[in-house]
C-alpha cells in the first residue's frame, strides 16, 4: 500500500520488518474481530499441493513460537473497473474482473503464532470461516510452519456492499502469517491463498500494476498497465440496508454478443489505461456495469449515469456482486471540483449514502465543503 | 489477447487483416480471407458442442470465400466437407478447394424464383437429407456469423481508438454489421453504411441479373439485422471494378471488387466527414479476379471500358427501384419493414 504514514517497529521483530499504519483510518469505525486458528499437523501441506500451489517463498525464521507475532494489511476495493468472461491464451474463457482499489478503507491482522495448538479450532462468527481457513492454507504451505494460532482482525470495510471486506480480512490474514514466519509470497502466490480460501477472490493483493484477474482461479489473465490513471469516483451505496452475498448470488450467464463486446472492452481498457484516458475508461466501466443489470441490477443505475452526464462525469462503475456504484470523473478537467460536489449533493439529495470520494485528494482544496 | 510470435495455425494466421491508412481519416481493413472469421469461430463452437464429431460432414452452400475458409478448416480438422456451389466458382478456386480435400458441386441451372441461390439451397436440403450426420454452418442465417467478428472490432479499437464510420460489402451483412454492433458497444455513435449492387434484394431491390458477385442477395438473409445501417449505397459493377483498380493503381493495394466498391463509398464519405475516422473492410484479395476485373481485355470485352468513376452517388429517396449508376440512401438505421412501409407511402404521396 502505498500511503503516507507512521512508521511502527513491531514487538518482537528485530529485523527490518518495520510496517507502516495508515493514519487515515477513522479509529472509531473499526470493528475489532478475534479468531482463533489451528490447524491439523498431520495434513501437512496436502491442500497446498493438490490444489497445485507450489510455493517457493519458503524462508521461514526461527524464532521461539511463542514470540511469533505477524502482521498483514489488506486495503478494500470499490467494485469493479470491468468485469465479465475472457479469453485465455489457450482459447479457453474464465469469468475475470478488474478492480478499483479504494486504498482509504481496509483490513489489518495479526496472526500469534502457537497459541491455541491444543484443543479444536475455534472460530469467533460465522463469517471468519474464511480467515480461519486462509490462515491453515497458508500455514500449510509452508513448511516449519507452526500447527495454528490466533488471528485477530481489525477492519473498516463495511460488510455486504462490495467492497471486499471479504477478500481484505483474508489478504491481510495471509499476510500476517507469511509475515510471522518470515516468508515473502509474492502478490500472485497471495492471489492462489486467497482464491482458495475464499472460493473467489478480488485481486487487492496486486498492488504495483492493474490486472485482468479470473477471480475464481486466483490467477492473473493479462497485465493492463501499470496503474489506473488519477480518477476521481463518487461512490455511493445503491441498496441502502440490503447486501449482498458474494457466493450465494449466482453467477452472470453472459450471451455470445456479451462475451464479444467483453473482448472489445477489454483492449479498450488497456487502451485507457495505457494513454491515462479517463472518459474512455469512463465509457468501459458503464458498459460493464450495463451489461451486469441483467444479473444483479442496481436499481439506480439509471439516475447514476444521468447525473454523471449531467455533470460531465466520465461514467458510472459498479459492483458486480455487491451494492456499490461510483460516478468517475477526470480530475485534469476544467470544473471538476464543482462537478464533484454537486454530483455528491445530487446523491444524496436521491437518498442514497455516499461510501466515499475516491481520489479527492487530487483534486485543489475546496472540495471538503461539498463532501462529508 | 496478448502479443504472439507465431500462430497456432494456418486459419488463425489467416483471419486477421491488415489496417491500411489510405488518406489521414481513412483506413482500409485488408483481409486475406475475412470469411475466415466465421467459418472458425462457427466451426469451433460446433466441435467444442459436440455437433462435430469425427463422422460428421460439414455441409455448406456458398459462392465462393467462404467455401474456402470451411475448406481450410476442413483440413485441418480432418473433416470431410461439401460445397454446393455454381458457376461463380471459376476452375482455379475449384482446384483448390478439391486439394484441401472438399466435394464441390457446381450447379447450372438457376431456380425459377431466387436465382442460384435458392437452387443451392435446395440442393443442400437434399444432400443433408441422404448423410446420417451433417453440420451446416448456415453462414446466412446463423447469429454466430455477426458474432464472430468481436476480433475484428478489437483490432481497429487497439489499432485505431475510436472509429466514427464502418464502410464494408454487403453478403450476409455478417461482417459489417458484427464489427459495427461491437464497435458501438463503446462508441454509440459509430456509422455503419452498406454496400450493395443493383437488383439485390438486401435493401429493397427487385432480384436480377448482377454482374458484381460477393455481395448482393437474390434471397434475403435470414439473420441480417436492417436496422445496424445508417446508410446504403448501390454500386454497378463496372464502377466497382474500376475503384477496384484505383485503389490497385493508387493504394497499391491488391484487392477484390467487393473491396473496391466499398473503397469509392469509403473514399467519398471520408472526405465529406474530414473529422470523422472511417474504416472501409476489404474481404479478399485480388488473386481471382485477375483474368477478369484486372484484365483491361476482357473488361473492355464487357463493355466495362470506358467507365469514368463518378465523385459522388445520386441520392435516392425510393430504396426499390435500381439504377444504372452509383447510389445512395439515407436508411437510418431502420427495420426492412419500416423502410419499405415509408417506401410505399411516398409512392402513393406521388400518385
Ligand atoms: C469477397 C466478398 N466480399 C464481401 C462479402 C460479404 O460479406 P458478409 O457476408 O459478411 O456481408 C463476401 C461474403 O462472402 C465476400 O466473399
Amino acid at each position: 500500500m502505498a500511503r503516507d504514514g507512521v512508521t511502527v517497529l513491531l514487538a518482537g521483530d528485530t529485523s527490518t520488518n518495520a510496517m507502516t499504519i495508515a493514519h487515515d483510518v477513522v479509529p472509531h469505525r473499526f470493528a475489532r474481530h478475534r479468531c482463533a486458528v489451528q490447524t491439523r499437523p498431520e495434513q501437512g501441506n496436502d491442500v497446498a499441493q493438490t490444489h497445485g500451489l507450489d510455493l517457493g517463498w519458503t524462508k521461514a525464521r526461527t524464532v521461539a513460537p511463542q514470540l511469533r507475532l505477524g502482521v498483514g494489511e489488506a486495503h478494500a476495493h470499490h467494485g469493479e473497473v470491468l468485469q465479465g468472461v475472457f479469453y485465455r491464451d489457450d482459447g479457453r474463457r474464465s469469468r475475470a474482473l478488474v478492480t478499483l482499489p479504494f486504498p482509504s478503507r481496509g483490513s489489518r491482522a495479526v496472526f500469534r503464532a502457537g497459541a491455541g495448538e491444543s484443543g479444536t479450532v475455534t472460530v469467533d462468527g460465522e463469517e471468519f470461516a474464511k480467515v480461519r481457513r486462509a490462515a491453515e492454507l497458508t500455514l500449510r504451505a509452508l513448511p516449519g510452519a507452526p500447527a495454528g494460532g490466533h488471528v485477530e482482525i481489525t477492519s473498516d470495510v463495511p460488510r455486504g456492499l462490495g467492497l471486499g471486506s471479504s477478500t481484505s480480512d483474508v489478504t491481510a490474514t495471509i499476510r500476517a502469517v507469511a509475515d510471522c514466519l518470515g516468508a515473502a509470497p509474492t502478490a500472485e502466490e497471495v492471489a492462489r491463498l486467497a482464491a482458495l480460501a475464499e472460493g473467489a477472490c478480488d485481486p487487492i493483493m496486486i498492488e504495483d500494476r492493474v490486472v485482468l484477474f479470473a477471480h475464481r482461479e486466483g490467477t492473473v489473465l493479462e497485465t493492463l498497465g501499470p496503474r489506473l490513471p488519477p480518477m476521481i469516483v463518487v461512490g455511493c451505496d445503491t441498496d441502502p440496508g440490503g447486501a449482498v452475498d458474494t457466493l450465494e448470488h449466482p453467477p452472470a450467464r453472459y450471451n455470445d454478443w456479451e462475451i464479444g463486446a467483453f473482448v472489445v472492452l477489454r483492449t479498450v481498457l488497456r487502451r485507457a489505461i495505457t494513454a491515462w484516458d479517463v472518459p474512455l475508461l469512463g465509457k468501459v466501466t458503464t458498459v460493464s456495469a450495463q451489461i451486469n443489470q441483467r444479473f444483479l441490477p442496481k436499481p439506480d443505475l439509471d439516475f447514476l449515469l444521468a447525473v454523471c452526464r449531467e455533470e460531465g462525469g466520465c461514467g458510472v462503475q459498479v459492483a458486480h456482486s455487491g451494492t456499490v456504484a461510483g460516478v468517475i470523473f477526470d480530475p485534469s478537467r476544467r470544473g471538476t471540483v464543482d462537478a464533484v460536489a454537486r454530483c455528491v449533493r445530487r446523491i444524496e439529495d436521491h437518498g442514497l449514502p455516499t461510501t466515499n470520494v475516491i481520489g479527492a485528494d487530487l483534486l485543489p482544496k475546496g472540495l471538503d465543503a461539498g463532501v462529508s | 489477447m496478448g502479443s504472439r510470435a507465431f500462430y497456432e495455425d494456418a486459419t488463425e494466421a489467416y483471419q486477421l487483416p491488415r489496417v491500411v491508412r489510405l488518406a489521414p481519416n481513412l483506413f482500409a481493413v485488408c483481409f486475406t480471407l475475412m470469411k475466415m472469421i466465421p467459418a472458425r469461430y462457427i466451426l469451433r463452437r460446433a466441435l467444442r458442442e459436440g455437433l462435430l464429431a469425427p463422422g460428421t460432414i460439414i455441409v455448406e452452400t456458398t459462392s465462393g470465400t467462404f467455401g474456402l475458409a470451411l475448406a481450410m478448416q476442413a483440413a485441418q480438422l480432418d473433416r470431410r466437407l461439401i460445397l454446393v456451389s455454381d458457376p461463380a466458382i471459376d476452375d482455379r478456386l475449384h482446384r483448390r478447394l478439391t486439394d484441401l480435400g472438399a466435394v464441390v458441386e457446381r450447379l447450372a441451372q438457376q431456380a425459377a424464383v431466387g436465382g442460384y441461390q435458392a437452387a443451392r439451397l435446395n440442393r443442400l436440403a437434399e444432400i443433408r437429407r441422404e448423410l446420417p450426420a451433417t453440420f451446416c454452418p448456415e453462414q446466412y442465417s446463423n447469429p454466430d456469423n455477426p458474432r464472430s467478428y468481436a476480433v475484428v472490432a478489437e483490432l481497429l479499437v487497439e489499432a485505431l481508438g475510436q472509429v466514427d464510420c464502418v464502410v464494408g460489402p454487403i453478403g450476409s451483412g455478417g461482417s459489417t454489421g458484427g464489427t459495427t454492433t461491437f464497435l458501438r458497444s463503446v462508441s454509440p455513435d459509430c456509422r455503419a453504411i452498406g454496400v450493395d449492387t443493383h437488383f439485390s434484394v438486401s435493401f429493397g431491390h427487385p432480384d436480377g441479373q448482377r454482374g458484381l458477385r460477393g455481395l448482393g442477395n437474390s434471397l434475403m438473409p435470414p439473420s441480417m439485422d436492417h436496422r445496424v445501417f445508417d446508410g446504403v449505397h448501390w454500386c454497378t459493377a463496372a464502377e466497382a471494378y474500376r475503384a477496384t483498380r484505383h485503389l490497385h493503381r493508387r493504394h497499391a493495394l491488391f484487392m477484390g471488387p467487393t473491396s473496391g466498391a466499398s473503397y469509392l463509398v469509403g473514399r467519398w464519405w471520408a472526405q465529406k466527414h474530414p473529422d470523422a475516422l472511417t474504416v472501409v473492410l476489404m474481404p479478399d484479395e485480388g488473386y481471382r479476379y485477375l483474368d477478369t476485373v484486372y484484365d483491361d481485355e476482357w473488361l473492355a470485352a464487357q463493355g466495362y471500358g470506358a467507365t469514368v468513376l463518378p465523385d459522388e452517388p445520386l441520392t435516392v429517396s425510393d430504396p426499390t427501384r435500381p439504377g444504372s449508376r452509383w447510389t445512395a440512401y439515407d436508411w437510418g438505421k431502420r427495420s426492412y419493414t419500416e423502410v419499405m412501409a415509408s417506401a410505399r407511402d411516398d409512392l402513393v404521396e406521388l400518385r
